[in-house]
């Protein structure tokens, strides 16, 4: 211990203290840095070293040594401190303030209020620091005020709610914050009276960043007090009236990471609210995201859920795609979750819930999705439904040909007339397999030999309309006179060439592959024989519809008709 | 060049072929041709008859011509099909000589001529010097064999001699023999050959009747050797240009009786029987039979994108129709007199108006074109519809969809309709430049034409569709139609200068009725259509192909004749310009 302590006396003597710090903490075992940490404290109390003025010192440069781990040594050491509180305070904020925007910038507050709680004067003294200089030490007053009631909790709920009413925003917002945080214990009346305050700032103030604080800390004392839900409900919702999009983030929090203590009531408030998010928001977004996936994986909430989902689809021009927590449990498709959602939107053909399928779709590594529509969705179906039901299908999934075929022959079970069963396999044979050969080609192929009769039969008669189609097709080949003149085929390959060529420069502008790869350019040959690890790759392919050339138009105006059309009432 | 007539000759068929160059070949060496090859009639073994002196006969002579296509095998000298040329050559002896033979030509010498596309092979030769000489012990007539290479060193030295043809047309003829697989290359050297020798102004008659049948001889030798490499596309286009040319050069003959004359309206003729040879060959071989088959002449086209296709099958389209008004107007000709000509033309007419419909249904590129000058193609096959009588609801569907087409693109920045013709630009439309829109729809012919076939069917609803299109998206274009003036008769046919005047700002927004009044109304107020010289010499087809050919709008003076009578508020009785079938 003594030889760690020269160590570091020597070190500060040589102005090298903190690198040496560093240094010992990157090289020591637990046990050796908790040695490291008393012997801090030991040279601190004793007056040997300054050390809350030796850690003043530290800045995030990088390239210099490790901040972030020479500071994690102080927040061991600074309970332990018998140190000035002032110095304490600036030393707390300014390591804060060099840490930036990283994730563990706030690890020393609670160092702090460890420091503070310590002895009863410091949350007091620090108080009135705080009060004498504001402006630079204000962001200490919720973890001065939280020190303080745990010495003291009515003293300093007291003080808070005096805070609360100051002048000064700042100083309002670091005092309702730390309402939340304070532990009430078993103090009901001191719960209701703080609860019961903030029910009226709601009422009385405007400010979104404080609003958000009033929800923090309103759900963190329901936490401690389920019995104050009803306060909680009418606080959020005030407050989610009154405010914009900080406050919408505050509930979004609670919605996302306290999903499973949220009380129904205030759950279905919570929704109602959330679903105003706007698509730029993408923090609270993700919030949303996570309670939304906990939502639907519970059985007694997944209809709300699904309510709630709708209408944020619905509302505005938020994208399915961002919550992708929410998106990878649909495709999972467990319990026929997607399938139901699949047959409910595209019956219901609202555009924008229709177009969630699509991106649930797009998003699927299996290019191949099979989906099948939902028998409890299709009870009391007639068949103009039904091959709306099947447009839609091949309107939004036309480019997943494989996924939109699994929903059309799904249907046939629940088809009454051999009308509808010939209109489905008119689909199927056109746009989906006349376009898609390949993929549902051989997706047919596998339904037809393994399926019922009907699918069977709908399968083959598909497969055989597309031999006829393509026997008819025999001998146009060798028609020399239709072939388009030998200049417009230079021209175009002139025009495609250039666009390949500025579209591969702007990819390669924006790629972190070509960061990471040099680029080979093969004079000779049509491949690459490259061997990397794995002795195989995987062959991606794509197809491109028949009918993009032979008539794009029809193909584009049938689509947007399939997706458009509605079945008037 | 020798080698280039001879492989021509070869190929070439006896009937319709062979026969049909060789009578202006006789003439050209100074025979005067009295019998023609005629289908259906008896021929009695003479396939064509002339009379005269060739250059080493004292006297003039009768040659009787019997044609073999192509070399002379044993089953085509005595085999058991019509064709074979010993039964033939009997009935010439039995029966032409003795019977038809014209009265004042008997006391001439007679020559048999065996004329062949080709060689005769060894295997019949002595064969045919054993009857050659059985056949003289009975009669005094005497035999030739014109074979390939003397038809070939004929038409060389009498068509394509140096005086007549100069070197650099023959270049051209060469050069567009070698390129028939690029068809554009290739018709661009023939146009230059047909163009140079389609200028005889100041030339006497005789040298004009020359350069028409080198005209045909050349187109000849286009389309046989374009056969034989499986693409006729340049001839058929080479067959336009030199149709319209070779219109140029007989219109004024028209009227006129002289020897020459006569020749070159019969020249014609023969010009205008391959120009149909050829169309026929193109429709009956590329478009016909794949016409009901969906998708099948889009894929054919095997572009490399959408926009070939929808290039190629509009023309397609109005080739087609052309074919059919052609049948309708050579069927029209050829049954004028007779009681139930209506009936017959229609049954006639019906496969190219099915094959039409059937074109456009099954090939979606034909909805909507994306150039505003392919209305001329849609005119054409719209005036073909129109005149077969039974296609109104067809018609109605097509426009309709048209018209639908074109709004969607407009409201979607779709492929709309537009004035670009550059194929570089055309790949680029639509743009969202600032002014693209109204730089590249500043005029349209289409919309108006549109307009007025609505009016002909009374269609309120396409016209309504004309007039959104007009006001919510084009209100910046020059609707407008095209009328011949008074230079159009000196530059149809040629295309060498611009002609006609327009008809400019149509005014869409009145109600059907006084639309089409206006339109058929300057009609009336534009003659010199019915003054074109194939109008006036009942070959008005002549003037589709001249449209299509140097894209031209369709003079509206074609569909004043489906107006009926109670559409029309004008006072004047409306003058049929092209006789109806069935028109309803």
């Amino acid at each position: 211990m003594n030889n760690l302590q020269d160590k570091l006396v020597q070190a500060h003597r040589d102005n090298r203290f903190l690198d040496t710090v560093y240094e010992l903490s990157i090289r020591l075992s637990e046990k050796e840095k908790r040695d490291l940490t008393h012997a801090l404290v030991a040279l601190h109390n004793t007056s040997t070293v300054d050390v809350v003025a030796a850690f003043s010192m530290l800045r995030n440069v990088p390239g210099d040594h490790d901040f972030s781990l020479t500071r994690h040594i102080l927040e061991d050491v600074l309970p332990e401190l018998n140190a000035d509180v002032l110095s304490v305070m600036k030393c707390v904020i300014l390591l804060t303030d060099e840490a930036g925007q990283d994730l563990a910038a706030y690890t020393l507050i609670e160092p702090y209020i460890e420091f503070c709680s310590r002895r009863p004067s410091r949350p007091h003294e620090a108080i009135e620091l705080i009060q004498k200089d504001a402006s630079s030490l204000i962001d200490l007053l919720s973890p001065t005020l939280i020190a303080g009631a745990r010495r003291n909790v009515v003293v300093y709920v007291q003080k808070a709610l005096e805070f609360v009413n100051h002048s000064d925003i700042e100083i309002k917002k670091r005092a309702t914050f730390s309402l939340g945080r304070i532990q009430y214990q078993t103090k009901n009346i001191l719960v209701n009276m703080v609860i019961n305050f903030l029910e009226g700032t709601v009422d009385q103030e405007d400010d979104d960043s404080l609003l958000g604080n009033i929800i923090r800390s309103t759900f963190d004392i329901y936490r401690q007090n389920p019995r104050t839900v009803s306060h909680a409900v009418s606080i959020f919702d005030g407050a989610l009236k009154k405010g914009a999009e900080i406050a919408l983030n505050a509930a979004s929090e609670v919605f996302g990471f306290h999903t499973d203590d949220i009380p129904p009531s205030l759950l279905n408030m919570l929704l109602k609210h959330l679903v105003n998010v706007r698509p730029e928001h993408k923090g609270t977004l993700d919030n949303i995201d996570f309670g939304l996936e906990k939502l639907l994986t519970t059985e007694n909430t997944q209809d709300a859920a699904i309510a709630f989902l709708e209408q944020l689809l619905t509302n505005g021009d938020i994208e399915i795609g961002v919550l992708d927590s929410a998106t990878r449990l649909l495709l999972k498709n467990k319990n026929g979750l997607l399938n139901r959602l699949m047959t409910r939107w595209f019956f219901g053909g609202g555009q924008a819930l229709c177009h969630a399928i699509e991106q649930i779709v797009k998003l699927s590594h299996d290019k191949n999705l099979i989906l099948a529509a939902d028998p409890d969705e299709l009870t009391n179906t007639d068949s103009i439904r039904l091959i709306f039901l099947a447009r839609k299908a091949i309107g939004y999934l036309f480019f997943y040909p494989v996924t939109a075929t699994s929903i059309l022959l799904s249907l046939v079970p629940f088809v009454k007339d051999e009308q509808t069963i010939s209109k489905i396999t008119e689909l199927i044979f056109e746009p989906l397999l006349l376009n898609h050969p390949g993929e549902v080609g051989g997706y047919l192929e596998e339904r037809s030999n393994a399926d019922t009769s009907d699918i069977k039969a709908i399968s083959q008669e598909a497969i055989q309309a597309y031999e006829k189609y393509i026997e008819d097709m025999r001998g146009v080949e060798k028609l020399s006179e239709h072939r388009p003149p030998v200049t417009h085929h230079e021209v175009f390959i002139r025009r495609y060439s250039c666009q390949i060529r500025q579209i591969m420069c702007e990819a390669e502008k924006q790629s972190v592959m070509m960061q990471l790869v040099k680029k080979s350019v093969l004079l000779y040959g049509t491949k690459s024989i490259n061997y990397i690890g794995e002795p195989y790759a995987q062959n991606k392919r794509m197809e491109i519809p028949r009918l993009h050339n032979i008539d794009p138009f029809s193909l584009d105006y049938m689509l947007r008709t399939f997706r458009h059309e509605k079945i008037r009432t | 060049m020798k080698l280039i007539i001879r492989q021509y000759l070869a190929s070439l068929k006896e009937r319709g072929e062979l026969d049909a160059i060789l009578p202006d070949l006789l003439s050209e060496l100074g025979l005067n041709v009295y019998s023609r090859p005629g289908r259906g009639t008896r021929q009695d073994g003479v396939d064509v008859a002339a009379v005269g002196k060739l250059e080493d006969d004292d006297t003039d002579k009768v040659y009787l011509f019997s044609i073999k296509s192509g070399d002379l095998t044993r089953p085509g000298w005595d085999g058991n099909t019509p064709q074979a040329l010993r039964p033939s050559l009997n009935e010439i002896r039995d029966t032409y000589i003795p019977n038809r033979l014209p009265v004042e030509h008997r006391d001439k010498e007679i020559v048999i001529c065996i004329c062949l596309g080709g060689e005769i092979r060894e295997e019949v030769r002595q064969q045919i010097e054993g009857y050659i000489r059985q056949f003289n012990c009975e009669r005094s007539v005497t035999f030739q064999k014109w074979n390939g290479d003397k038809l070939a060193d004929v038409i060389q030295s009498k068509f394509l001699r140096e005086e007549l043809l100069p070197e650099e047309s023959r270049s051209q003829l060469r050069k567009a023999l070698a390129l028939l697989d690029e068809p554009e290359a290739s018709y661009r050297y023939f146009a230059d050959l047909i163009r140079s020798l389609g200028t005889v102004e100041g030339k006497e008659d005789k040298e004009q009747l020359t350069a028409l049948r080198q005209m045909n001889i050349c187109l000849w030798i286009l389309y046989a050797w374009a056969r034989d490499v499986d693409n006729v596309e340049s001839a058929y286009l080479s067959g336009e240009i030199t149709l319209l040319h070779g219109w140029n050069i007989t219109k004024a003959h028209a009227e006129k009786s002289t020897k020459v004359s006569n020749s070159t309206k019969e020249t014609f003729q023969s010009l205008l029987f391959t120009y149909h040879q050829i169309s026929y060959y193109f429709l009956t071989k590329t478009v016909l039979p794949f016409a009901d088959r969906q998708h099948a002449l889009s894929v054919a086209v095997g572009g490399s994108c959408d926009l070939d296709i929808n290039l190629r099958m509009f023309d397609i389209l109005g080739r087609l129709a052309l074919g059919g008004l052609w049948t309708y107007y050579l069927l029209f000709g050829l049954l004028e007199n007779e009681a139930d000509t209506r009936e017959e033309i229609t049954e006639k007419l019906t496969p190219y108006a099915t094959a039409v419909k059937r074109l456009i249904f099954n090939n979606p590129t034909l909805f909507l074109p994306i150039k505003d000058s392919q209305v001329i193609d849609i005119s054409i096959a719209v005036l073909l519809l129109m005149i077969e009588g039974h296609s109104k609801s067809e018609i109605k569907s097509w426009l309709d969809e048209l018209m639908q087409r074109a709004i969607f693109c407009h409201r979607a920045n779709g492929k709309y309709p537009c004035n670009i013709e550059s194929y570089a630009d055309l790949l680029d439309h639509p743009r969202r430049d600032e002014n693209y829109l109204t730089e590249n729809t500043c005029g349209s012919v289409l919309y108006p034409m549109v307009g007025l076939w609505a009016s002909l069917y009374g269609d309120e609803q396409i016209f309504e569709q004309v007039k959104t299109i007009k006001s919510d998206h084009l209100q910046h274009c020059n609707f407008q139609l095209w009328f011949p003036d008074d230079t159009s008769e000196q530059h149809s046919y040629t295309n060498i200068e611009d002609h006609g005047a327009v008809l400019s700002d149509v005014d869409i927004s009145q109600p059907l009725k006084a639309f089409a009044d206006q339109i058929f109304g300057e009609c009336d107020h534009s003659p010199q259509c019915k003054e074109l010289s194939a109008f006036k010499y009942g070959v008005w087809p002549l003037i589709l192909v001249a449209c299509r050919h140097y894209r031209l709008p369709i003079p509206i003076h074609f569909f004043k004749a489906f107006r009926s009578d109670a559409d029309s508020t004008q006072p004047e009785q409306s003058e049929e310009t092209v006789p109806k079938a069935s028109a309803k």
